[in-house]
């Protein structure tokens, strides 16, 4: 992990959590390893206290209306087994009495079933112990009731063989813990190899070629190399519209520069001053168109670079309806009519439209804002009383260099355009439709922003 | 990133592991202090059912190593009689003395289960037989050995097993008829507790005890006396009789008196030696044992006493009695174990005690320390 920070790996941001799991996993591991060899170790061990007490409690005897045992050889042989372990034993007679043995060995508190050994943990002079525990029912004339025999052993050797078990799982724990490990880096190391494969299809691309990305990718990476491939798709119609749109312009302003010189070439040799002012006037024309066609094509530049570049803010369409000098405007709404937008973008095609209307429309012209809350959008247009474009061209409207209609000479044909594609970089769409009172509207409708203004 | 990851695994493992086992620890004594020679110093009180001549270079060596420490060594003539005082010491948890030292291995094994000795952590390599508990600590090797006059076997046919005993008794009972000496089991700690091995171990039991009844067999309560009347010719044969002694006995006088290895089995125990729990100066008590187990100890134990000890074992044995490599031995050592429990239980005791009586019911009893 040689970057600072450790999230920006995804080999480490695999491989921490799995750590994690891993290490909660060992210690819980760790932890319940140590109770169970303990049962295991008390299960056997219990085995040697029961055949003691069941073989002393096999030699209780009745003799004489006294209890008497002959405790077996046997008996001591199995509990020496645990060598380095004190033995306690004592034999209780029906009245309480102790026969033989210990009487510092505690009776058991719990019922006895005659005949089943019953384990449990005591202590005898300070030192904790089990004690097995076996009730023998006596049925003789001249006693019967139950005798109790007990045999108890400190647990040296239970504790010796619990904390070896414990020991040795622990080390098979780490083991295992260690070669998950090792197997994950691994796994993980297989499985983010298809990312490489990406990185090698993107560079070993001709930096021209923007076709599709064609690689064998697994599942997961099928939405990154389609989303890589729509990329692509889309930079591809962009450089190709961007290619037919420098061509355009070319066309167009040569066209209008060989149609100034050629009225220049005209004007040299003409001697007749009415002819020569008439032509100057020509020129003259031709230069604003010139010169207008020249200036929409750099803010058509610049409303595009601004739609990938600039951020939209929360503003207020109304606000943009009432800077729009010299003209009237139709009764605003009482409420803000908000949308995240680029105010000098949305200035621009406001712009725009009003030019157009002026040049193409009839007076009198307002600028109107509305809220179509049925389709959650923010509407502004221009509206004059001027035929307007008809309809079967609606469709065409803010093609580039299209003129439709009454567009002269003068006219670029890129006005709509701008105002399309500001529309567009809004997420919205040109609008363009007939007033109620037979007015011509064309603007732009753009979602509506609610709630909190984007920051 | 890997190695850190599982570095951080053993860390943990190592931190969980100590704190787990706490719990299922029984708590220790803390261990002795280093025992360096001029780190114990103060009163040792030894009580001892050894006679005092026989461990005498022993307390010598222990003296000479520690000269701080002032031995007091109090002697029991009977192993029952220091249980008995030990066992109601302990029981009031009243100071009493610094180390027990008893033959009857059996009484102190019961001591020891009932808590009255103190948990060391001494260095000695004993073998497992030997030791219990990290308490109990063998210090001698001793066999039990047949011993006889050797005058009264003049063709040099002493008998070489329990069987061969038992045969020259029943063909010519008349020439063993109160010749034999034997222990008084009610009197003596050891002579109990080999009673009970050889009960337990071997089948020439019944017979015995009815031989032993049949020639009217002398009961004494110790060695000792058995050996006295060996020497002065009143007694035969002597059985179970502690061969430290009998060779001890031998080297000082005693010529006429002969060892047997009983060839079918020959018991061999180890006098056991523990630190009281009530004990004013463990670490001096502590500091005995280690020495008798050091290789000065066991020097002092092969070259200067007869007790030997379990370290060196059977080849020293067979260098101090002076038998030849090959000579057979069926050495049994008494393993110290809580099986030794058994011949301690109260019924069990008196079941056999009047058994043995019952077989012995003719023969009268001298009664201990009457001498002969």
């Amino acid at each position: 992990m040689t970057t600072p920070y450790p999230y920006s790996s995804i080999k480490a941001r695999l491989l921490i959590p799995l750590l994690a799991i891993l290490l909660a996993g060992t210690f819980a591991l760790a932890v319940a390893a140590a109770p169970y060899s303990r049962k295991a170790v008390d299960s056997v061990y219990d085995l040697l206290l029961a055949g003691a007490v069941l073989q002393i409690g096999e030699r209780v005897q009745v003799d004489d209306g006294e209890v008497v045992v002959d405790l077996p050889g046997s008996a001591f042989e199995l509990l020496a087994l645990a060598r380095e372990d004190r033995v306690f034993y004592r034999v209780l007679s029906p009245d309480g009495r102790t026969v033989t043995g210990d009487d510092v060995l505690p009776e058991p508190v719990r019922h006895l079933t005659p005949g089943k050994p019953l384990f449990y943990n005591s202590s005898v002079l300070g030192s904790p112990v089990r004690v097995a525990a076996l009730r023998r029912e006596m049925a003789e004339r001249s006693l019967s009731g139950s005798v109790l025999v007990l045999v108890a052993q400190t647990m040296q050797a239970r504790d010796d063989l619990a904390e070896t078990l414990w020991r040795g799982s622990l080390v098979a724990i780490g083991l295992v813990c260690l070669l998950i490990l090792l197997l994950s880096a691994l796994a993980v190391r297989v499985a983010l190899r298809p990312l490489a494969s990406i990185d090698q299809a993107l560079l070993a691309k001709n930096p021209r070629d923007l076709s599709p990305l064609v690689i064998e990718a697994p599942a997961e990476l099928t939405h990154t190399v389609s989303a890589i491939n729509q990329f692509l798709d889309r930079l591809r119609t962009q450089v190709n519209s961007t290619q037919s749109f420098i061509a355009d312009v070319s066309h167009q302003l040569r066209t209008a520069i060989t149609a100034i010189r050629a009225q220049a070439e005209l004007a040299a040799e003409e001697d007749d001053p009415d002819r020569l002012r008439m032509l100057a006037a020509r020129i003259h024309k031709r230069s604003v168109g010139l010169g207008r066609l020249s200036s929409q094509i750099l803010n058509r530049a610049m409303v595009i670079h601004r739609a990938d570049a600039v951020p939209l803010i929360p503003l207020d369409l109304r606000a943009l309806a009432l800077n729009a000098d010299d003209l009237d405007h139709a009764p605003l709404p009482k409420d803000e009519v908000l949308v995240a937008g680029d105010p000098v973008s949305l200035e621009e095609a406001l712009n725009n439209l009003i030019s157009n209307a002026q040049r193409y429309g009839q007076p009198p012209l307002a600028v109107r804002v509305w809220q179509d809350d049925q389709a959650d959008r923010a509407c502004l247009a221009v509206r004059d009383h001027g035929q307007g474009i008809p309809p079967e061209h609606w469709e065409q409207a803010g093609e580039r260099f299209n003129r439709i209609g009454q567009g002269g000479a003068e006219s670029a044909g890129l006005g709509l355009a701008i105002v399309k594609a500001v529309a567009e970089a809004h997420q919205g769409s040109l609008l363009i439709q007939r007033g109620e009172d037979g007015g011509f509207e064309i603007g732009m409708s753009i979602p509506l922003l609610h709630e909190e203004p984007l920051a | 990133m890997i190695a850190r990851l599982s570095l951080v695994c053993g860390v943990l493992a190592a931190l969980l592991a100590p704190s787990l086992l706490r719990a299922e620890q029984p708590v220790l004594p803390l261990a002795l202090p280093s025992l360096e020679r001029s780190s114990v110093s103060g009163h040792l009180r030894i009580l001892s059912a050894t006679d005092a001549e026989m461990i005498a270079p022993l307390l010598q060596g222990f003296r000479h190593r520690y000269p701080d420490i002032t031995v007091e060594y109090v002697e029991y003539d009977q192993s029952q009689d220091l249980n008995r005082d030990v066992q109601a010491a302990c029981r009031q948890h009243m100071p009493l003395a610094d180390l027990i030292i008893n033959s009857a291995i059996d009484l102190q094994v019961k001591l020891v289960n009932g808590g009255c000795a103190q948990r060391q952590s001494l260095r000695a390599a004993l073998p497992e037989w030997a030791r219990w508990r990290d308490e109990l600590y063998g210090l001698t090797y001793e066999p039990v050995v047949i011993a006889y006059r050797k005058s009264a076997f003049p063709a040099g046919n002493p008998p070489r097993s329990r069987f061969e005993m038992l045969d020259l008794m029943r063909h010519d009972p008349a020439l063993y008829y109160g010749r034999v000496g034997t222990y008084d089991i009610r009197s003596s700690g050891a002579g109990y507790l080999f009673m009970t091995l050889d009960a337990t171990q071997a089948s020439t039991f019944g017979r015995m005890m009815e031989s032993l009844a049949r020639s009217q067999a002398r009961l004494v309560c110790c060695s000792a006396q058995v050996l006295d009347g060996l020497q002065d010719g009143s007694l035969s044969l002597g059985y179970n009789i502690l061969g430290a002694y009998a060779l001890d006995r031998q080297r000082k006088g005693g010529s006429e008196i002969g060892i047997i290895f009983p060839e079918d089995y020959t018991l061999v125990f180890t006098r056991t030696a523990f630190v009281y729990k009530f004990a004013s100066n463990p670490s001096a008590a502590a500091a005995f044992i280690d020495f008798a187990l050091s290789d000065e100890g066991r020097r002092i134990s092969r070259e200067e006493t007869t007790l030997l000890n379990p370290i060196d074992g059977e080849p020293a044995l067979r260098v101090l009695y002076g038998l030849p490599p090959d000579a057979p031995l069926r050495l049994r050592p008494i393993e110290i174990s809580p099986a030794l429990l058994l011949g301690q239980d109260q019924q069990k005791r008196r079941h056999l005690l009047k058994e043995w009586l019952a077989a012995l019911h003719e023969i009268a009893s001298e009664g201990p320390g009457e001498g002969w």
